[in-house]
């Protein structure tokens, strides 16, 4: 490997990886659909995997910035963009498959339900701040926006709020249900002024007892 | 409305022999979650059966005209959580459960109790009945079910006129089932007024597409009520007891206030967390309207007094 390879794998890696994390599951999923791998009820099979790898995807997004102060390898934050917009994605093909493969766009049908489908409101709501962010990090949009695309950003958060609590509402097996709002609190914790201190705390006693060590 | 083509039903021989394949497995490995991996899974090479008995496909349809739901998907896609929570992991989790060896006891408040063994159910004369299967959760099937009244078995017993409810339970076996392991009210408990016990349409099923219920469906015997929800038609029943008092069901006690009684289906009674008001159709992958009381509504209506009250239908 040249030195330049190095260089821009050290620089552009992290980055890279993010944007081809989510060509596997989505070729997988395709791929088994195709191979008939759901044939009793494809509709709720592709639904429920969509779902899931959108949560997923938009919780590893969330896990970057905490990993990345963790480990003290900044770099890791290049994967939050691409793994948010791969979240986007999925969430995309999620909604699409309720729309317009379960009901067939019908909106008569759609109609019967969705005022009692709570958890579809939710849904909705989540995918549609998740648009709203995959929107605003096109580059000429985020530049447009100054100041507000940080505020804009935050609402990330409440995006995963919303699709975590989506999950609870619907899901049956409840030790996955409260898989991914355990997941999220404990991200979210990682944030706390208190714990980034303790953390940093923790990371000046060792990196002490390292320098002793090889003195 | 596309259906599922006769080719991409696993015929029976297939189905058997892995049925087969996987009770070995499961005493080689003794990981019945290794298993889960592999259940539910479809298609596959047609290879002759041992005794040439064809998939049982056929152009048949209810009193509505519904085609009956592949055999492939009554056979694949169960509830029967004392296996797994997993609609398509249950059949290769069950195929090992041991039904040959069956006893139902029939007591409580009845002046003969008795114990039926699986040659007292076969007595019965049992009949072909198609009916309608809607689950709580949004889907349903239509399924050609073998069995017979359950009013044929509650007059042996004689019920004294004390008794009000009929307490039905599923059968507990934690070494062949593994998902007894997740923390739900075992064992599974139902229940039904005295009066829905003895209406016609409520049924002791045995067998399903003319063949032996097989475990996942419910071995060897299971009730089937289908003008309520599917939770209410328990399966491996082993047990029937009469009783004055409305029983707990399974249900009521595991959720959470979300689920009462009588469970007769009505589609403008929505569930605390979803619609009731369609149905998704499984094999045909198409969602339609649900009906009211699931289309039986006249042979079942004059059970309820006050229709419009939504006591009956939580």
């Amino acid at each position: 490997m040249t030195h330049q390879t190095a260089g821009w794998i050290r620089r552009r890696g992290v980055r890279l990886v993010g944007i081809l994390s989510g060509v596997l599951p989505a070729v997988g999923l395709i791929a088994t659909y195709a191979a008939g791998g759901f044939v009793i009820d494809p509709v709720k099979e592709i639904t429920i995997r969509t779902g899931r790898l959108a949560i997923t995807f938009l919780l590893l997004s969330l896990a970057c910035t905490p990993a990345a102060v963790i480990t003290r390898v900044g770099r890791l934050v290049q994967a939050r963009a691409p793994l948010g917009l791969w979240a986007l994605a999925f969430a995309g093909a999620h909604a699409l498959a309720f729309v317009g493969w379960d009901y067939r766009f019908d909106l008569a049908l759609l109609g019967l339900d969705i005022a009692y489908q709570r958890y579809v409101l939710v849904g909705a709501g989540a995918f549609l701040l998740l648009a709203l962010l995959g929107v605003t990090s096109i580059p000429s949009v985020r530049s447009g926006m100054g100041r507000w695309w940080r505020r804009v950003q935050r609402t990330v958060y409440l995006a995963a709020g919303l699709a975590v609590w989506h999950v609870l509402w619907v899901k049956k097996n409840p030790l996955e249900a409260w898989l991914y709002p355990v997941i999220l609190i404990a991200l979210l914790g990682l944030r706390l002024p208190p714990v980034r201190r303790a953390i940093a705390r923790l990371r000046r006693a060792r990196s002490v007892e390292e320098s002793k060590e090889t003195v | 409305m596309k259906a599922i083509r006769s080719s991409e039903i696993t015929p029976e021989g297939v189905y058997m022999s892995r049925r087969r394949f996987m009770t070995g497995a499961a005493k080689l490995l003794a990981g019945a979650t290794l298993l889960s991996a592999c259940g539910g899974r479809l298609g596959g090479v047609p290879i002759p059966t041992d005794d040439g008995t064809a998939p049982p496909v056929d152009g048949r349809t209810d009193e509505l005209g519904n085609a009956l739901t592949p055999y492939a998907a009554v056979t694949g896609y169960n509830n029967f959580y004392e296996f797994s929570l997993q609609k398509e992991a249950v059949a290769g989790l069950a195929a090992g459960f041991p039904t040959t060896d069956w006893a139902v006891t029939v007591g409580g408040l009845v002046e003969r109790p008795k114990t039926f063994d699986l040659d007292d159910l076969r007595a019965f004369e049992a009949e072909e009945r198609i009916l309608r299967m809607r689950c709580v959760e949004g889907w349903s099937m239509v399924i050609p079910w073998t069995g017979f009244p359950l009013a044929r078995l509650l007059r042996e017993v004689e019920p004294q006129s004390s008794a009000r409810y009929v307490r039905f339970e599923t059968a507990l076996d934690e070494r062949t089932m593994p998902g007894l392991r997740q923390p739900f009210p075992w064992p599974y408990v139902e229940g039904l007024r005295l009066d829905e016990a003895l209406h016609d349409l409520t049924t002791l099923a045995t067998g399903v597409y003319g063949q032996d219920l097989p475990p996942q469906n419910g071995a060897p015997v299971r009730l089937v009520v289908p003008w309520k929800y599917g939770v209410k038609s328990l399966k491996s029943i082993v047990k029937i007891d009469l009783v004055a008092e409305m029983p707990t069901t399974f249900w009521m006690a595991a959720g959470a206030g979300e689920y009462g009684f009588w469970s007769n289906v009505n589609p403008e009674v929505p569930h605390p967390r979803w619609s009731q008001a369609t149905e998704r159709l499984i094999g045909e992958n198409v969602r339609r309207e649900t009906l009211f009381l699931n289309g039986y509504a006249d042979e079942v209506a004059g059970l309820y007094d006050n229709l419009d009250s939504w006591d009956w239908y939580f």
